[in-house]
């Protein structure tokens, strides 16, 4: 994609390097593992931090445990605290404490009171680069802060208040500053009203609150309504990019999904989830041999097994998603949206039954074979489907909920485990059902 | 048409409209803060305090040449630092930029790759024509990414609000599709009739097939669709990778099927356990490797030809996959069985 040689000298390379966006550096430097240590080199670590966070977690563990302590040590410094703290993640427990050793004691701090929040919560993914400033600061002084005091790392978009015990008070954007006359002051010119996350709120609220109130950046607090930290807009992104890709992965099982596992890892980590089914099949197998009798009888009842589990599953699927999506949107879902999702399984449900009625019914007059009681089989398939969707179509409902409600991951409620207790519960209401009215 | 002639004063409302829906031209903003490239600091602090009321995009400071053409962008933050006697060219960094007609898969593969910055939308020619904020970046990739979870649903826009009566009929097509695709299976197994009423505990496995087949091909399908949205998209190696995987977890779940088939037919008294084994675990491991082909090719394939992946691969997929599966397993098991139940 860029024709880089990087076969020419450091001082060449690094005109080159520079003109380039870090995503694509970081592309680069994945491909090209003979000249990692070259691009590294020729870019410096300032600006060759920017590429060290947008490698995979695997590289950038293998490439910062090969420098040196020194080189370790300069690379953290440029580093912004939420970064380290993903960096750390990575590593196990002795390789953390040697690493947070080499951090000046401020970062150590930020890092212990990152670490302290649940994953997850807003607090756990703020960044401490943030300018906040007492509220009887002058424009003058404020601008001068911004100007020339603040650090490089500090994100100075909007500056934060506070009172004289450290409570939030507002905001104030950078560029309401730079027009602000320098007699106004500063509780007049602050938004009061700015928005907030506290530290224990889920990252979905920040992220929903960033979106609802278009701003550059969420104020994080904690319960004592100090500020400890922001969360960014484009944050926000990687955030939603990140939790996006697991709901997907979360709903069919497949952890995997960066792309660069080999395929034996792909088998480990997506087989416990499939013996799993497949052990709850054979439950199934077991469960159902009692019904051996009329399926004997009526084999025209086997023909129709897999419409009957795939109506079921889809409609379980949809009510799935319908309440995984809802949970990302708003705090809790209500009654009514229970009822609404259950409304709609009872009116497709019979909808679909009188269909695949009249399907079973033609299929079965159409087709030559030496099947009885067709109209019983038909009505049989007929109330199965209703039955299998409606439990369907509740337990889609009520699965996220109720792992939700166990504090567990609400996505969980998808995939495999879930289209097999419902494939149970349809085989078993269709073969009860058939026996019922056939035998 | 009149009432955009009307209008036309307030050209940058007109402007959006012009462009087609889902496009970075429909999702850019006009009012951004543009400067030349020889403008001062100082200046440029001048302008934006004249201009801030009327802007939308203040964080970031677009920088053209006397053609209009974009040269880079500077961040709000960066001005305020800068002294005299920078210039706006020498403070400014050359981003990635999008060209007004880039549709929203373009902008999401954009933002996945370069990350969620201003990003400014030029024409052919490179001339400076607006900016997308980050706050409306979110917006599209939620858009998208809530989209991407409905399709694979089999589910409409669920963000419309409406009653449950016609919520559930927008939902019922795809049901109703679904149900149709599955005659196939009632005319195959119709086919085998014979096997099954002689071997009943065949049709008791059918679930644990079906299901197996289907389970693997959606976490394919899953890995397909998400590599998809990269820039970098998926490769023949990508495949290759599912497909190995396949066979590795094909083999594994053989083994357990087989153990516990037989377990099965023999407390059930079927006559012949050990071919009933034989015939359940040959036929999954053969699905779950399968499985992983079909999930990779079918939606690789569709991208190709433009189709949009993620709609049409989830059923499409779960009956190719199904009606071999029972071909498979139907067959050889009045290979194995049939003939010795028959004599």
């Amino acid at each position: 994609m860029y024709n880089i040689d990087f076969n020419v000298s450091v001082q060449k390379l690094k005109p080159q390097l520079h003109k380039l966006h870090p995503s694509d550096v970081a592309e680069l430097f994945e491909d090209n593992e003979a000249f990692r240590e070259k691009i590294y080199l020729s870019m410096g670590v300032k600006a060759f931090k920017d590429v060290f966070v947008l490698l995979e977690e695997s590289l950038q563990v293998s490439f910062f445990a090969g420098l040196t302590k020194e080189q370790q040590k300069s690379l953290l410094i440029f580093l912004d605290t939420e970064d380290i703290k993903t960096l750390l993640d990575a590593f196990d427990l002795v390789k953390q404490l040697y690493i947070i050793s080499l951090l000046p004691l401020k970062t150590q701090k930020e890092i212990a009171q990152l670490v302290s929040y649940e994953v997850d919560s807003s607090g756990a993914l703020s960044s401490p680069h943030y300018a906040s400033l007492p509220l009887d600061t002058t424009v003058k002084e404020a601008t001068h802060y911004v100007t020339t005091d603040v650090s490089e790392k500090d994100e100075i978009d909007v500056i934060f208040f506070h009172d004289s015990e450290g409570k939030f008070q507002g905001a104030l954007s950078l560029q309401s500053l730079i027009i602000a006359r320098a007699n106004q002051s500063m509780t007049k010119l602050i938004d009061d009203q700015y928005p907030f996350v506290y530290t224990d709120e889920p990252i979905e609220t920040a992220i929903q609150r960033i979106r609802d109130y278009d701003i550059e950046m969420i104020a994080v607090l904690d319960r004592d309504s100090k500020q400890v930290g922001v969360i960014l807009s484009d944050d926000a992104l990687t955030i939603m990019d990140e939790l996006h890709v697991e709901t997907i992965s979360q709903l069919f099982k497949a952890q995997t999904i960066s792309g660069q596992d080999s395929p034996l890892k792909r088998s480990l980590n997506r087989l416990p989830w499939l013996l799993i089914c497949g052990l709850l099949n054979i439950l199934i197998v077991s469960f159902l041999s009692g019904f051996s009798g009329v399926l004997e009888t009526h084999v025209a009842l086997i023909l129709f097994q897999p419409m009957i589990l795939l109506m079921a599953g889809n409609i379980g699927t949809q009510s799935i998603s319908v309440i995984i999506l809802k949970l990302q949107k708003q705090p809790t879902v209500y009654k009514k949206d229970i009822v609404f999702e259950f409304s709609i399984g009872l009116l497709n449900g019979l909808i679909s039954a009188l269909f695949g009625s009249v399907i079973v019914f033609v299929f079965l007059n159409v087709l030559p074979n030496t099947y009885n009681d067709m109209p019983l089989v038909a009505f049989a398939v007929g109330i199965s489907i209703f039955v299998s969707m409606v439990i369907s179509a509740l337990f889609g409902v009520l699965t996220p909920l109720t792992l939700r409600k166990f504090g567990a991951d609400e996505k969980a409620a998808s995939g495999p485990l879930i289209t097999t207790i419902n494939d149970l519960f349809a085989l078993g209401a269709y073969f009860l059902i058939a026996s019922l009215i056939l035998l | 048409m009149e009432l955009i002639g009307e209008l036309d004063k307030s050209e940058p409302v007109v402007q959006l409209i012009h462009y087609k829906k889902e496009t970075a031209g429909s999702y850019m903003n006009n009012y951004i803060m543009k400067v030349y490239a020889n403008t001062s600091a100082k200046d440029t602090t001048k302008q934006l305090i004249k201009e801030a009321a009327d802007l939308k995009i203040v964080k970031t400071i677009f920088v053209v040449d006397n053609d209009e053409k974009y040269l880079g962008q500077m961040s709000l933050k960066d001005l305020v630092r800068a002294k005299e006697p920078l210039k706006a060219i020498d403070i400014i960094k050359t981003e990635p930029v999008l060209n007004v007609e880039d549709d929203v898969d373009t902008i999401i593969k954009h933002i996945k790759h370069y990350g969620a910055y201003e990003i400014a939308v030029v024409n052919g020619d490179n001339k400076l024509l607006g900016a997308i904020t980050t706050d409306d970046l979110l917006d599209i990739y939620r858009d998208e990414a809530v989209e991407d979870i409905e399709k694979l649903s089999f589910l409409p826009d669920t963000d419309v609000k409406s009653n449950f009566v016609v919520a559930a009929i927008k939902r019922l097509p795809w049901l109703l599709i679904l149900m149709v695709i599955s005659i196939p299976l009632a005319i195959i197994t119709s086919n085998y009739e014979e096997i099954l009423a002689s071997v009943v505990i065949l049709a008791l496995f059918q679930p644990l097939l079906l299901d197996s087949g289907g389970n693997v091909a959606s976490q394919t399908l899953a890995v397909t669709l998400v590599g998809l949205t990269y820039k970098e998209g998926v490769t023949i190696k990508d495949g290759i990778n599912e497909t190995i995987s396949g066979v590795i977890s094909g083999f594994v779940m053989a083994v357990m099927a087989f153990v516990a088939a037989y377990i099965l037919s023999d407390l059930l008294l079927v006559e012949s356990p050990l071919l009933v084994a034989i015939v359940v675990s040959v036929s999954l491991c053969s699905t779950v490797i399968l499985s992983p082909i079909i999930g990779f090719i079918v939606p690789t394939v569709l991208s190709k030809l433009n189709f949009d992946p993620a709609t049409a691969s989830g059923p499409f997929i779960t009956t190719v996959i199904d009606v071999l599966c029972l071909v498979i397993y139907f067959s050889l098991a009045t290979l194995l069985l049939g003939g010795q139940i028959h004599v």
